[in-house]
């Protein structure tokens, strides 16, 4: 714990407002002013890194992990204060899958040589870390993956693929799901391993995105020996493992942050084109401003009742679908006002709408499916399909 | 779930609850369609009884005293029955105004709201001249469409003048009208007004406030009808749900199927941001911020279209049977027909909203 913490009051003793303040302010005088861009900027490598080192030393890393593994350990109502004013300064997107979707398993799930091993180093920002879920033929359908782990004497040996897997070109390790036995329920013979991205047989290819990115790519495990050690809790159990959150998590990818920040644009967009009175623009325009209202209206209720404890499940699906697709409407809006210039391939109006466009069509595609998510509310309505 | 409530709101749902089922059902709607007014004064004064026609009232009129929460609770409920009943109108809208009032002139007509024995309602945004004669005045010009008419009602009328903006007490058989209905049976009149003559103890509010207190009043009166369409659409995409579970077709049961399942998935959706939209909304106009006039705007559009888009879907998904007489689906589409317009639609509101929220980042 670095030392200037232990000036500061007490994280949970401080009120909200002037929590808010204090991060707000923290933001002011801190966050690199070239990555205020919202949206359009996503932290890589060396640049998240850094962010996370900074917020580390400051101490303002981590706030959902507890204390004693380096986290600010704050309620849930300091947390989504945390992430709201993140939204709010217009801050780059950064992914810390290790801090995000690995620290909340090992601090369930590992052993206490695990911990020692891997939380301080993902609370310094010293190692990145990224997912191996996805395979080509397990997308939507997890569950179904074949990526396989057999056990040889004191390893595991993986061979198979991975695909999807964001920000591998910048991640030391990796966390991954492997088969390691076939069972009547596929989800039954599905492990959790941790893997040093430089172990032999390890490869991977670039895969550029359409909003010209090269963030994710395809990996491929060749007779990788994993040590037994590197086995996160009962072999079979890594699908129940890979379920731990923490905190505001499932809550975060139905903000409206960035339909907020689209918003921006749009409305930078009409005035630079002078569409302020144009009737049809109006008609777009207020419907859009209706969508983000309404939508941060919900969140706020669904917010409010994950920290009463009455929050359902569903209702994360219900928030993820409204607000990647309002991302989606919005960026539409976008290229459908700057009529004319819009098919530009780099600028159009002065802004990145391209880029903004092809940043928001994977959101309905990641975090769930969007179409599994309507599958998820409709259970909760008119409960399981019968066949 | 994210909707919470406190004991008293419970209280009024859980008595409204046995009081609706006792007192009426959709039969009971569809015998007083095509009558005038298209509701019971005998039932307004059992709502009385309740407290429901007061619940804005303050105690010096008989009324409840409770707050814009608890009107809005009881609103939804009643839009969930389909109760025809003029709360909206009467006992939030008007009741509103009554409340800004001077408290003499406004004392008869609270009293007799509150008692259940008149049915107030607002005529308001005509174009009504009030010429002083002495110490009465004499108004004349035209109002279009007071809705939920009764011609024994008495009117809260708008006039303007040389003593500018004024609210009169004016019984609506003094209005030359010209009811016609609504679909769900109520009634909206067109009013003329030719020289009536009024008196200084039917003033009820004058100068500047009157601006004030109708911009509140109706602002109130759209988020219970934002209730009530929450109330109609939730009750209508229930019975659905029901209907789809249990009704086979190719040797499943409806609900079955994905694209169904994805349609409904989709109008809860919208049936969501509507009842986070209006009690959002409330909060900021019970709290007088800046932000509440584009709220409010904002979850009436909301609540209007997702009503529609859930009674529209209940016919479809009920088949051709939803779409007769007998079924009572028909009932809460009419319903939504006539809720979602009544103080503006969707298109008209979603404007507004961005107008005003334009107005407030300055």
């Amino acid at each position: 714990m670095p030392d200037n913490l232990s000036l500061k009051t007490e994280f949970s003793e401080m009120t909200d407002e002037a929590f808010r303040l204090q991060w707000r302010s923290w933001l002011e005088a801190h966050y690199p002013q070239e990555w205020r861009r919202p949206i359009v900027k996503r932290l890589h490598g060396p640049e998240e890194q850094r962010w996370l080192r900074l917020l580390h030393d400051h101490g303002w890393r981590l706030p959902a992990w507890p204390r004693e593994h380096g986290g600010m350990g704050l309620p849930l109502s300091k947390q989504l204060i945390y992430h709201e004013e993140l939204d709010r300064f217009g801050t780059a997107r950064f992914l810390d899958s290790g801090g995000v979707l690995l620290g909340p398993v090992l601090i369930k799930y590992g052993t206490e040589a695990q911990k020692e091993r891997y939380l301080a180093e993902i609370a310094r920002g010293d190692v990145l870390w990224c997912q191996g879920y996805s395979e080509p033929n397990a997308g939507s359908d997890l569950a179904s993956l074949t990526c396989q782990a057999v056990r040889d004497g004191a390893h595991y040996v993986i061979n198979g693929s991975k695909i999807w897997t964001t920000m591998v070109q910048f991640s030391k390790r990796m966390f991954i799901l492997v088969r390691t036995s076939n069972e009547d329920r596929k989800q039954r013979g599905i492990s959790f391993l941790l893997l040093d991205m430089d172990t032999p047989g390890v490869s991977y290819r670039d895969i550029e995105n359409l909003a010209g990115d090269v963030e994710f790519g395809q990996v491929f495990f060749d007779n990788v020996r994993v040590p037994v050690e590197n086995l996160v809790h009962k072999e079979g159990e890594g699908w129940t493992v890979a379920k731990a959150l923490l905190g505001g998590e499932r809550l975060y990818s139905g903000s409206p942050g960035l339909s907020r920040h689209a918003m921006d644009t749009l409305e930078r967009v009409i005035a630079a084109l002078g569409l302020q009175n144009d009737p049809a623009t109006n008609v777009l325009h207020s419907t859009l401003w209706c969508d983000v209202n309404d939508l941060t209206a919900l969140y706020s209720k669904i917010a409010d009742a994950t920290i009463f404890g009455t929050a359902e499940g569903h209702e994360f699906s219900m928030l993820k679908i409204l607000a990647t697709e309002l991302f989606q409407r919005i960026a539409d809006a976008c290229i459908e006002i700057a009529g004319a210039e819009a098919g530009a391939w780099d600028e159009a109006a002065n802004e990145q709408l391209r880029r903004i466009f092809m940043i928001a069509r994977p959101s309905s595609i990641y975090g769930g499916a969007n179409e599994i998510q309507r599958d998820i509310v409709a259970r909760a309505l008119l409960g399981k399909p019968t066949r | 779930m994210w909707r919470r409530e406190d004991d008293i709101q419970t209280m009024l749902r859980d008595s409204a609850g046995d009081f609706l089922t006792d007192k009426h059902s959709p039969d009971r709607l569809r015998a007083l369609r095509g009558t005038e007014p298209g509701y019971s004064l005998a039932l307004w004064s059992e709502m009385a009884e309740m407290g429901w026609t007061g619940i804005l009232l303050p105690e010096q009129f008989g009324g409840a005293d409770l707050g814009l929460d608890e009107a809005l609770t009881l609103a939804e409920m009643l839009g969930a029955r389909l109760m025809p009943e003029p709360f909206v109108s009467s006992a939030v809208f008007a009741a509103s105004l009554l409340c800004d009032a001077a408290s003499q002139s406004a004392e008869e007509p609270g009293r007799k709201l509150a008692e259940g024995k008149a049915i107030v309602l607002p005529a308001l945004g005509g174009a009504v001249r009030a010429v002083p004669g002495g110490p009465s005045v004499s108004i004349s010009g035209t109002l279009a469409s007071v809705s939920d008419w009764h011609d024994e009602a008495l009117l809260i009328v708008e006039t303007d003048g040389e003593a500018g903006p004024q609210l009169w007490a004016v019984p609506a058989g003094q209005a030359g009208a010209n009811p016609r209905r609504m679909a769900d049976g109520t009634h909206a009149a067109d009013l003329t007004f030719d020289g009536v003559v009024l008196g200084p103890e039917q003033l009820l509010l004058s100068g500047p406030a009157v601006a004030a207190s109708i911009s509140r009043a109706t602002a109130r009166a759209r988020l219970a009808t934002s209730a009530m369409l929450e109330g109609i659409g939730r009750t209508v995409m229930d019975t659905t749900a029901e209907y789809v579970k249990q009704r086979k077709q190719f040797n499943q049961p409806l609900a079955d199927f994905q694209a169904l399942r994805h349609k409904m998935v989709d109008i809860h959706l919208q049936l969501e941001l509507a009842g986070a939209s209006w009690r959002a909304a409330a909060e900021a106009l019970e709290s007088d911020e800046p932000s509440a006039s584009s709220k409010v705007a904002a979850a009436k559009a909301r609540a209007s279209d997702a009503a529609l888009a859930a009674t529209k879907a209940a016919v479809q998904y009920h088949g051709a049977f939803g779409y007769t007489e007998e079924a009572d689906i028909g009932l809460y589409l009419n319903a939504a027909l006539r809720l979602s317009a009544y103080l503006g639609g969707g298109a008209h509101l979603r404007q507004q909203a961005l107008a005003a929220a334009k107005k407030e980042a300055v």
